[in-house]
């Protein structure tokens, strides 16, 4: 404890303050590219597992699959996965690329049943009706079924986002110059254990608090007049 | 490891059970004490059997998560669980690819026994009408 004291001035130097900064800005960067690559990919993942027809049946399994799948799967396993898999067939790949790569495809599995469960929340006869009406696929996804699906997806989207930054965390583990991973590095240093975590415990709460806060306000925001009301308290606080 | 799991799985679950508590509507409650039954009998019969059925789908899906993500991440602290004793025969011969494709399909294996069982468990228990897939 006492030793822990003492290295506190030593600790907040300035020189710690901009890499810890920086270290911050690589795991909202992992991320912010992570899942907004990884939402495009999967609005085309729910695309395919929506086609209908029975010539579109591999590609609605494939869809499916990969769900399942990557969703089944721990992220430290995508992770070395990725990595490997990458580094088999380019050699000099960035590592900051591979965590990207390996966000994304954890972030597609996710996001891919967040949107499913926005789409799925559009009545049937409504998609029946742009159908009689001669819509096409893309037509009726653009003009009826998205518009009224946006806020259904929308907050546990964020929530999945802000979640995530938590989990980026584990990128340390191939070598990412990211947050926990500065953390082990001034560990390895000699400053405590308890010192060093605390601080980053501490960044990563003030990272996700304002934009979980920012999901929440959101909600409220979107929530349409149908949508379930959040319940009374029993008992008045 | 089994501490730091335990403290942050105490976390999510007080916020299900939360949920839980908050959705047993007051005039529930009010239905109870009309029929006078005592504190202990609302909480046996009324309290218990509502946030059962409705926390159960979400406790649920938390076992699986916890199942997948929070025990591999004990690999990093060097416990020896399937990814870290993957991680540890890899170091040794080198075949990365081959051994994390293995240990990629016993984790779906794994969750997908483990889902379909809390699943079937939850319609027979409590009625609740979850979907597998």
């Amino acid at each position: 404890m006492e030793r822990l004291i003492h290295q506190i001035p030593r600790f907040f130097s300035a020189g710690h303050l901009a890499l810890l900064a920086e270290a911050m800005g690589t795991t909202l960067a992992l991320t912010f590219i992570g899942c907004a690559t990884g939402f495009l990919l999967a609005f085309g993942i729910v695309f395919l597992r929506q086609t209908p027809g029975l010539w579109a049946l591999p590609l609605r399994l494939l869809g499916i699959a990969y769900v399942e799948i990557f969703r089944r799967i721990p992220f430290l396993v995508v992770i070395y996965l990725v990595l490997f898999f990458i580094q088999a067939f380019v050699s000099d790949a960035s590592l900051f690329t591979i965590a990207v790569v390996a966000i994304c495809i954890y972030a597609t599995a996710y996001t891919a049943e967040i949107i499913r469960g926005g789409f799925e929340s559009v009545a049937r006869q409504q998609i029946e009706a742009a159908a009689a009406m001669n819509f096409s696929r893309w037509q009726t996804l653009t003009n009826v079924v998205v518009p009224q699906a946006w806020p259904v997806i929308l907050p546990p989207a964020a929530a999945f986002a802000v979640g995530f930054i938590k989990d980026t965390a584990l990128v340390s583990q191939v070598g990412v110059f990211e947050l926990t991973f500065r953390g082990k590095e001034l560990n390895n240093e000699g400053f405590s254990g308890i010192l060093v975590f605390g601080t980053i415990a501490l960044l990563y709460f003030a990272m996700s608090y304002p934009l979980s806060r920012w999901g929440r306000w959101l909600e409220k925001r979107l929530a349409s007049p149908r949508s379930p009301k959040p319940r009374q308290r029993l008992r008045p606080a | 490891m089994l501490i730091g799991l335990t403290l942050n799985a105490g976390a999510y679950l007080t916020e299900i059970m939360r949920a839980g508590f908050i959705s047993v509507r007051r005039t529930e409650m009010e239905a109870a004490e009309a029929l006078g039954m005592s504190l202990l009998q609302q909480i046996r019969f009324v309290i218990v059997p509502h946030i059962a059925k409705t926390i159960y789908p979400a406790l649920a899906n938390f076992f699986v998560v916890i199942l997948v993500m929070g025990t591999s991440v004990g690999a990093v602290v060097g416990v020896n669980e399937l990814t870290g004793t993957a991680i540890d025969i890899s170091t040794e011969n080198y075949r990365w690819i081959e051994m994390f494709v293995v240990v990629a399909g016993i984790y779906v294996v794994l969750t997908f026994i483990a889902s379909v069982s809390l699943a079937l468990f939850g319609r027979w228990a409590f009625r609740v009408r979850a979907r597998v897939f």
